[in-house]
């Protein structure tokens, strides 16, 4: 049933469309994070360090597409999914922020994107479920 | 909100995907709308009256 949600308004070149952004997103962080050099110009250091920003975005607009091409229910979904994982997102966030800024924990805070996207994932599986 | 789109969705045959595919929407939300989950926007609501030849309150109960 889920998965026949997923697919109502997608296509199998959206599917493709997104692996490939997610696999260059992917090689990004690594070369950002890995490869990419603690010294040289400015400019070169801070393209490299955001360019996993390019696929990221890109990402984003497909995503926008899919929602602005789905019927009225599947929308409604994706909204009550987006409110949910914020209402759950924005404090967990918040607590994160104060408990590393007290010192308390020490993670980066490159974690903070991935896991509101994580908890987007969570309440559009409960969306998804409350109206099957 | 009660509705009777499944009754005549029925009345006429078909399955809740073809009543999807003629309404242009997913089969989820058709059944959505049946089981009373999900009220349709007012111009989803005319194109199901449309096509089913009926007025809105007809088909929909707000009472309920």
């Amino acid at each position: 049933m889920f998965r026949e949600l997923w697919c109502a308004g997608a296509t199998r070149r959206y599917w493709w469309s997104s692996f490939g952004l997610l696999l260059l997103y992917t090689l990004t962080i690594f070369l950002a994070l890995k490869v990419a050099p603690a010294s040289g110009p400015p400019l070169w250091r801070t393209l490299g360090a955001l360019s996993p920003l390019l696929p990221l975005l890109g990402f984003v607009h497909l995503e926008y597409q899919r929602i602005r091409s789905a019927d009225e229910l599947r929308q409604r979904i994706e909204l009550e999914a987006c409110m949910i994982a914020l209402v759950v997102g924005i404090p967990l966030l918040t607590a994160w922020g104060l408990l590393g800024n007290a010192g308390l924990v020490h993670v980066n805070p490159l974690f903070a994107a991935p896991s509101l996207v994580a908890a987007y994932a969570l309440a559009q599986f409960y969306a998804y479920w409350r109206y099957r | 909100m009660n509705n009777g789109v499944r009754a005549l969705r029925e009345a006429k045959g078909w399955s809740q995907g073809d009543l999807a595919e003629r309404l242009d929407v997913s089969r989820q939300t058709v059944n959505a709308i049946e089981t009373g989950k999900y009220d349709p926007s007012l111009p989803l609501a005319f194109r199901i009256a449309k096509l089913f030849r009926k007025s809105i309150e007809v088909i929909f109960d707000p009472q309920a």
